[in-house]
């Protein structure tokens, strides 16, 4: 933090004015590749994760922890189909409990993806370009766990499709007014447009693997994904438009979703759920929680398959501020909810703020604060955004308190309404821990099927930033993006390389993700 | 960044400088004329505690406040992500936030209100001991504690805008890129501290003037100032594109991330406004629909009504159109009518907490709103015209400025 007069630079306000450096060094973007690459390098090291015979032991340990997790879930939820949802802890008045804190922290998750791949993308940020890809599947494996728990919730999921208004002769009819009824258009909308637009990104690259591929099987496989792509410019023309339609139709979804997750709770009266701040405090907080999810596993999968190339240390550093902003909002809405809880002078909104800090589940509380309030500060320091270990573990800490804040608002607030005789509490059953941790098993389960069999990172993309910084000379000896011809640091490009003044930067068409 | 507009060039290579003088000129006898308005206002309002004076005194306060406000908000922002959205008004939010200091002045008479207890009822003895919920707040709601907190609020303010404004201008100088990554380290953390302050303002000002309270509100208040102060910037910049410096640093690209910036928080004043009347109307609690209760007394429930139209769908669909971004002509009457609007929307904030309606006992009240707005908008505006002529009108260290002034020397595209 920067206390010291802004005033004070190394230069004074007596002394003639330094001669600025060479215009066009300063105006060179920031690169987004690290190390000596041109196109085919891009493409083997993105591509050999894929197509190398014999993935790394972890990945065997890592599939194998998640397909254990993934019968824990089928089981638990065949027991739950056998014996109704008693066998979880919910009651009453605790009717909504780690069912719903685990949809809403799931959907949460969700939604960086979103973030990283659409609004990044009308905002016109490049760094967004090789991390989109494996956080649009963590979007799409995400809200699979989160719609499983109201499915289940319902008590009768055989007839969930009552939950959509369709001409019947039961009198049944959804209730328009109710954000439970929102939630199924919009998390329905949000997955269907989540998978649509993860899977129109990955058409370029299935065809590339297409066409590297040795086995036939692989080649049969990836041709019938890969929809007969040939790379034509009415096939990019069309590609192009497809995916910008989808990108501005995700952003509102990305918001809309997470919006009505809060409506769900704060259009109701109880203390604890009905607050105004809900809405943009719960998108922040689903950021939040997204961010440091991409973190968890995007870290040692950057190490594992070693692409600190293209998900370079600049990336993570702009994650983690990204994430250290979104903390400070959720942050702040825990402020305001014990504030205005005190000034609302309401003895309800008052006891809930007394239960908060000093009733039985007051560890939680503290330990939430502790998580998503304290901790995240240590991102203010660019060492620690730099130490990829500390990273790590801040990211584990955030997905626990970010849990723990939809356990606190939830089930706690349940537990103390209005009347004393109508309080309760609440614990969870091993069937809720089952399906928790089986989720969470199913997730990993997936994200490392995906990561063998479809390219983690935009192959097409990071070629066409490479083509983008080195304007079509991208077949030389490669860059150096951390020497001098890059960064704007130096005087010239490394050989074989040309980097681009802006205004040839502004002759480049526009394509997505980037204006030149 | 592209070419410069390519305007009509009458006006290109003349400076805004006379314009702005123009500005100022035109704006000081409006100023006055409100403001002596407001003074015979004050003395023929018979009302119990001038809360008729007072409702159109914090109308007109509010209006410059959320300017003010609005730029130093939009000064921090821009610092902490050096977008170059900002690269063109910031010179106008620099000068903006130099009001400061005269809008502590404004608040003077506030503080004398609240130490005689009128205005607030916390502050008036009988009003405070014949509520229970005044008397459990008067812990935080005090005349002590909310004067400290005044203080406080301006100092810092007054302080951290005072240090961006000196560094950006040190760097005009100097050229030293090490000062613009200080204001970045120094806009991070000091921006936290400027939205919690805010927040809390807001909640002195206007929250506590009645029972009611919204842990949205400070958010929505941010919004809404950050929207008029854009809005207001942008209308300036497009205005004299003509004019040099502008003529050659305004480009479309320039223009088009402003109206970007525009549409997204229309929108979210959209969604923040949604959000909070959804949350309380769905409830229906008796402490919280007072606020939408006096809104939709009489006609009042009209101006309400044609703000969601006016002020979120208008907006929403021109500036959702590239063409409107494109077109100065049209951005810059989209920026006029959000200027328009929001005034009106302040109004509508703020004059029922003093129990105001629109009906025909209330409709001179009206005239002294108008002297107020002239008053203290008038000031506004005639100060920060003034003090933006002081300083170079764009920052001349940022590079994609000069890139930009360079490539409209060169008619380069």
């Amino acid at each position: 933090m920067a206390t010291r007069p802004l005033t004070g630079g190394s230069g004074s306000g007596t002394t003639p004015p330094a001669a600025p450096p060479p215009l066009r060094n300063r105006l060179v973007p920031q690169n987004f590749i690290d190390g000596t690459h041109n196109y085919e390098t891009i493409t083997d090291i993105i591509g050999a994760v894929v197509l190398s015979p014999r993935p790394p032991m972890i990945w065997f340990i890592m599939v194998g922890l998640g397909f254990i997790g993934l019968n824990f879930m089928l089981l638990a939820i065949t027991w739950l189909l056998l014996q109704g949802i008693g066998i979880w802890g919910n009651n009453i008045p605790v009717a909504w409990s780690w069912d719903i804190v685990n949809f809403v922290w799931w959907i949460g998750i969700g939604h960086a993806g979103t973030l990283i791949s659409a609004i990044l993308l009308l905002m016109r940020q490049q760094w967004r370009n090789s991390i989109n890809r494996f956080a649009e599947a963590m979007t799409v494996f995400a809200v699979m766990c989160a719609g499983l728990y109201p499915l289940l919730h319902t008590g009768r999921p055989w007839v969930d499709y009552w939950l959509f208004p369709y001409p019947n002769i039961l009198a049944m009819w959804p209730q328009f007014r109710s954000p439970l009824c929102w939630d199924v258009f919009a998390v329905t909308t949000y997955f269907t447009v989540s998978v649509l637009f993860w899977f129109l990104g990955l058409i370029p690259d299935i065809a590339t693997l297409r066409d590297r591929s040795t086995s036939k099987f692989a080649k049969f496989a990836y041709g019938l994904a890969g929809l007969g792509w040939k790379g034509s410019a009415k096939h990019w023309f069309r590609y192009e438009q497809s995916y910008n339609i989808l990108a501005g139709l995700s952003a509102p979804l990305v918001l809309s979703v997470h919006t009505i997750v809060s409506f769900d709770f704060a259009v109701g009266i109880v203390p604890g759920w009905h607050t105004t701040i809900f809405p943009p405090y719960f998108v922040a907080g689903a950021v939040f929680a997204g961010f440091a999810m991409v973190l968890t596993f995007g870290l040692p999968l950057r190490a594992l398959y070693g692409l600190k190339d293209f998900i370079t240390d600049k990336h993570i550093d702009w994650m983690a501020k990204i994430t250290l902003a979104t903390g400070l909002i959720v942050f702040y809405g825990y402020i305001l909810e014990m504030f205005y809880g005190w000034y609302s002078g309401n003895v309800y909104e008052m006891g809930l703020v007394y239960h908060r800090l000093f009733g039985p589940y007051k560890w939680f509380y503290y330990a939430l604060l502790f998580c998503n309030g304290v901790w995240p500060q240590f991102l203010w320091s660019p060492a620690i955004r730099r130490n990829m270990p500390f990273l790590w573990v801040t990211s584990i800490v955030i997905g626990i308190g970010m849990w723990l804040e939809r356990f606190v608002i939830i089930p706690v607030s349940l537990t103390r309404d209005f009347l004393p005789s109508s309080w309760g509490s609440y614990s969870p059953t091993l069937w809720d821990w089952m399906l928790f941790l089986g989720t969470m098993g199913f997730f990993t389960f997936l994200l490392f099927l995906f990561v063998k069999f479809l390219p983690m990172i935009n192959i097409f993309e990071m070629r066409d930033l490479h083509y983008r910084y080195t304007g079509g000379h991208g077949n030389g000896n490669g860059h150096n993006g951390n020497g001098n011809g890059h960064n704007g640091n130096g005087d010239h490009a490394t050989d074989g390389e040309k980097v681009l003044t802006n205004q040839e930067r502004s002759a480049l068409p526009e394509t997505r993700g980037g204006s030149a | 960044m592209a070419e410069a507009y390519t305007t009509p060039d009458t006006g290109r290579q003349q400076s805004l400088l006379p314009d702005l003088t123009k500005i100022r000129g035109a704006a000081l006898p409006i100023a006055a004329i409100g403001l002596i308005g407001l003074v015979l206002g004050l003395l023929l309002d018979r009302s119990e505690g001038h809360r008729a004076f007072w409702a159109s005194y914090y109308f007109g306060y509010m209006v410059a406040m959320a300017l003010t406000l609005g730029c130093t908000t939009l000064l921090f922002l821009h610092h902490c992500v050096r977008g170059s959205w900002g690269l063109a008004i910031l010179r106008i939010l620099e000068a903006g936030t130099k009001m400061l200091p005269i809008m502590f002045v404004g608040m003077i008479p506030i503080l004398y209100g609240v130490w005689t207890g009128q205005i607030y009822p916390w502050a008036n003895e009988a009003e405070r001991n014949a509520n229970e919920v005044f008397r459990h707040k008067a812990l935080y709601l005090n005349p002590l504690w909310f004067t400290i907190r005044q203080v406080v609020y301006f100092v810092f303010w007054i302080w951290a805008t005072g240090e961006l404004r000196k560094s950006s201008l040190k760097q005009d100088q100097t050229r030293d890129e090490t000062l613009a990554q200080q204001r970045g380290s120094f806009a991070a953390p000091f921006g936290v501290v400027h939205v919690v302050l805010v927040t809390f303002a807001y909640t002195d000002w206007l929250m506590s003037l009645t029972e009611w309270f919204s842990t949205l509100y400070g958010v929505w208040n941010i919004t809404k100032n950050v929207l008029l102060t854009l809005a207001f910037s942008t209308y300036i910049v497009l205005k004299f594109r003509d004019r040099k410096p502008y003529s050659e640093i305004v480009t479309p690209a320039l223009a088009r991330d402003l109206g970007n910036m525009i549409l997204g928080f229309t929108m979210f004043w959209g969604y923040t406004s949604l959000s909070q009347f959804l949350i309380i109307w769905s409830a229906n609690l008796p402490e919280e629909v007072t606020f939408y209760g006096a809104r939709a007394d009489g006609a009042l429930v009209y101006v309400g009504a044609f703000l969601i139209f006016g002020h979120f769908f208008g907006p929403f669909l021109a500036l959702i159109t590239g063409r409107t971004k494109r077109t100065p002509d049209i951005l810059q009457k989209v920026c006029g009518w959000l200027i328009v609007v929001r005034i009106i929307d302040t109004w509508w904030d703020i004059v029922p907490f003093f129990g105001r309606r629109l009906t025909g006992p209330d409709l001179p009240g009206l005239a002294l709103d108008l002297a107020a707005l002239a008053g203290f908008g008038g000031v506004w505006v005639a100060v920060t015209m003034a003090n933006l002529k002081k300083e170079s009108l764009y920052p001349a260290h940022d590079p994609r400025l000069i890139e930009a002034k360079e490539l409209a020397a060169h008619g380069a595209h």
